[in-house]
């Protein structure tokens, strides 16, 4: 019987441009936002354009719309490579995809108007909610189906990570945004008071665990392997740590509600589990480290070799600063300041950007029917441009984070403030340009990458790419459930 | 917080460590060795497939 099945890459492309197009919208939001508190009238009394209403669209933009697109684009890459099977439910797949940018179009344009459930990672109003529970569980089903036929006994790591990233954050979704709507635009949540606050923060604290690690760990462990041209150093320390990752993860949530109406004790547990986490975060970023040993020379030829290494370089540390801050002594000076803002985004543009933009760069010429990207050239000035805006902005934040941090503190003899807070703003001022131009720098990098991606998918816009058979490999013996056979 | 709520936590705390000892026993165990290796290269195929 001839081989006919191929892989469904269509959906593949259709997520990869997506990413593209909202990695520059996401961050152009950013870039402003941040030019704002460095320039306030640049808000031109227009009150969409507001720091308040502009900062729900960057990270919404940028966490659930580009780096949402990107997930599902290469979580849709990778359960069809590493289970050697066609992507199941094709249909439903390409809804994912149309559902999913509906979603972000509508979230990014009801926000600025004030429409909000005004809860942090979860401003969209419940009827968003309710679109992005069903394209989630549609998504769910898509993975999972196509997991159910795969030709692989084992599931690879990188699909256990996957597996947890569409379990967790449609759990997290759905508790956090139960809700009674009052009208249309409107409606309250369930839960009042600290329990408010504790569910807001189980839930903040897992999309960086759940969306913005495991998801991008699934990324890592399928990615650099490939890009490095190596076995994963290993694969028994990848197991240990996917177990410890995700049932340690869950309890740390809140960290973020230190020195709040919260119970001590529970945020003692927070700051438990969150020094804990240290060892299971190290462990991933030191097997993807290790997996390059051997191959460092392909760090000077492949530029998105370099976007990886230096995502786990920034992984290890975002995840070593994290716990840190967890303290409850470090973060009675960190609280409130822009050394979160730092953390934040060491971990978003240093960790999570990068390992997804050498995703992109890895995936993008193989479903674009391309040997390479279009430009090499292209590549390494976007790694460039990202690597130094990154630095810029981190360690300006950093600088403006501790300068607060002392200032707030600092007392007079007689125990009053040594400074009013107008004196720390001033302070700071320059760090926040700082963090503008760093900004800037790397929104430049992102059009670098959407026109280098434009010009490797010449052949798929002129749709003259063949899709790429599945190599079927010999069925296992005693496979439970059997594997579906090959479509003809 | 009552006895038997000390006792429950307890046990639990107990079977998690058991487990997490358990989940070193398993992936360090002879049996996975060869399977683990295959697994380790799946993801160097997508490049030694391309024409």
């Amino acid at each position: 019987m001839p081989n006919t099945e191929t892989y469904n890459d269509h959906v593949v492309r259709l997520f990869l441009l997506a990413s593209a197009v909202w990695g520059i919208i996401g961050m152009l939001a950013g870039m402003y936002a941040a030019a704002e508190l460095a320039w306030p009238a640049l808000n031109l009394d227009i009150p969409w354009l507001t720091f308040s209403r502009l900062r729900p669209d960057h990270t919404f933009g940028v966490i659930f719309a580009f780096g949402g697109s990107a997930l599902m684009g290469t979580c849709y890459y990778v359960v069809q490579r590493t289970g050697q099977v066609r992507l199941a439910l094709g249909r439903l797949a390409e809804f994912t995809f149309w559902g999913w940018q509906l979603i972000c179009v509508l979230a990014m344009t009801t926000m600025p108007l004030g429409i909000t459930q005004s809860k942090e990672y979860a401003e969209p109003e419940w009827f968003i909610d309710i679109l992005i529970a069903i394209v989630w569980v549609a998504f769910g089903v898509v993975f999972f189906a196509t997991l159910a036929r795969r030709r692989i006994r084992h599931i690879y790591v990188a699909n256990w990570y996957y597996g947890a990233f569409i379990i967790a954050v449609g759990l997290l979704h759905i508790v956090n945004n139960l809700a009674i709507p009052v009208s249309l635009f409107k409606s309250y949540p369930i839960y009042s008071g600290a329990v408010d606050a504790m569910v807001q923060w189980w839930y903040g604290h897992n999309a960086v665990a759940f969306f913005l690690t495991a998801g991008f760990l699934g990324m890592m462990y399928y990615f650099v392997p490939r890009q490095a041209q190596q076995p994963l150093w290993s694969y028994r320390f990848s197991i240990v740590n996917f177990w410890a990752l995700i049932s340690i993860y869950m309890w740390a949530g809140s960290h973020h509600l230190l020195y709040t109406a919260l119970p001590d004790w529970v945020q003692s547990v927070g700051m438990a589990f969150s020094l804990v986490l240290l060892m299971p975060s190290w462990g991933s970023a030191a097997n993807g480290l290790l997996t390059f040993n051997g191959s460092w020379h392909r760090l000077r030829e492949d530029p998105a070799a370099k976007f990886m290494v230096i995502a786990l370089v920034f992984y290890a540390a975002a995840t070593f600063e994290g716990s840190m801050m967890a303290i409850k002594t470090v973060n009675s000076l960190s609280h409130y300041t822009d050394w979160t803002i730092a953390h934040v985004h060491s971990g978003s543009l240093g960790w999570v950007a990068m390992i997804t933009i050498g995703s992109l760069y890895a995936m993008a010429p193989r479903a674009l029917g391309r040997a390479a990207m279009h430009s090499r050239r292209g590549m390494e000035l976007h790694f460039w441009l990202h690597l130094s805006g990154t630095l810029l902005y981190v360690l300006a934040m950093w600088t403006a984070g501790v300068t607060e941090g002392l200032m707030w503190r600092a007392t007079n003899p007689d125990g009053s403030l040594t400074y009013p807070f107008i004196d720390s703003l001033i302070a700071i001022k320059p760090l926040y340009a700082v963090r503008w131009f760093g900004g800037v720098l790397i929104w430049l990098g992102m059009w670098v990458m959407a026109w280098n991606l434009w010009y490797t998918a010449a052949d798929a816009r002129a749709r003259i790419i063949k899709p790429i058979p599945v190599p079927i490999p010999e069925p296992e013996p005693d496979q439970i459930p059997a594997p579906l056979p090959a479509r003809a | 917080m009552s006895a038997l709520w000390g006792h429950l936590t307890g046990v639990l705390i107990v079977l998690m460590m058991l487990t997490f000892i358990g989940i070193w026993v398993w992936v360090w165990n002879d049996r996975h060795a060869q399977k683990f290796e295959a697994l380790a290269r799946l993801p160097m195929q997508d490049e030694e497939q391309q024409p």
